[in-house]
């Protein structure tokens, strides 16, 4: 295994069964999370708008929490599917080389939240955020013209 | 924002072994598995009107043209339009990442985008933007969705 190369217009790159049973379970409890509606790694995902205005950010929110959140779904959604192709390299296309960029970042910040929870002390957990900004950070390397 | 050196990594077998058969443990836990707060109210309330912008630039599609911010300096003049938007720093994001976000949604050529990313990340918030309450509003919920801190201020504030 190495990083994405360039594939036609799009990118490439073969992952283990190991990594790609971790990425589609990173990626489930994504989504269940978001589902499930409460949680505190959702307030770092649909951030406040207004900082000093409680009201007006009450107001935003309610208008564009429900909406974001379910935004939030489609890049999740995305990786799972690009992923159940089986064995051999996984083909992004153009359009969807964005989406694993907002799903590996939203997967990175709610691990993140995990920490911080966690007192900030769980190898493994800093260990998967640290593969995931590499896979995110060669990706971007091999988009860029 | 982190800068991550380019190294090749593969998630090792015996640590994706070792996330995947924690006893009773999912990767990350849930709500329901204890110890977390509830998020705010304001996620039960109903949408409200719909709101109309258009979707992000991938990274294929061509680059908004630079006339979007003489757009946006004769709109301030025309309406007097006070409202800026504000990226803020975080502990997670790449700065790559930022500087694709500022490229990909406004268009901004690579220098401008990197100087805006640095401005984030060394005076810890940049203004990125200016424009009516409205167009800032759409602004913020995109940089939510690419996973950034953002919020709006009038522009004095």
């Amino acid at each position: 295994m190495s990083g994405f190369v360039r594939s036609g217009d799009g990118v490439e790159r073969t992952f283990s069964a190991e990594e790609r049973e971790v990425l589609q379970t990173l990626c489930r409890e994504f989504l269940a999370l978001l589902a499930a509606g409460e949680d505190s790694a959702l307030d770092r995902l649909l951030p406040d708008a207004y900082p000093d205005d409680p009201d007006a950010s009450a107001e935003y929110a309610g208008y564009t929490r429900i909406r974001l959140a379910r935004a939030k779904t489609e890049p999740a959604e995305s990786i799972l599917v690009d992923l159940g192709g089986g064995a051999g390299p996984t083909r992004l296309a153009p359009a969807r080389i964005e989406l694993w960029l907002r799903g590996l970042t939203d997967l990175r910040l709610v691990l993140h939240e995990r920490l911080e929870e966690a007192g900030g002390r769980d190898p493994m957990l800093e260990e998967l955020s640290d593969w995931l900004g590499w896979l995110l950070s060669d990706l971007l390397e091999t988009i860029e013209p | 924002m982190t800068a991550l050196r380019g190294r090749v990594r593969d998630l090792e077998g015996a640590l994706a072994d070792e996330l995947l058969r924690r006893p009773g443990r999912r990767i990350f836990a849930a709500a329901e598995d204890g110890g977390v707060t509830p998020s705010s109210p304001a996620c039960a309330r109903p949408a409200g009107p719909s709101w109309c912008s258009g979707a992000p630039a991938l990274w294929m599609s061509e680059p908004m043209p630079d006339t979007l911010e003489e757009r946006a300096t004769s709109e301030e003049l025309r309406l007097g339009s006070p409202w800026v938007l504000i990226v803020w720093d975080d502990p997670v994001n790449l700065m790559t990442y930022v500087t694709w976000v500022f490229r990909t949604y406004f268009g901004f050529p690579r220098p401008e985008a990197e100087r805006l990313m640095l401005l984030v990340h060394n005076e810890g918030k940049a203004v990125v933007a200016t424009g009516t309450r409205e167009e800032m509003e759409r602004h913020v919920e995109a940089m939510h969705r690419y996973g950034l801190l953002a919020t709006l201020s009038p522009a004095e504030s």
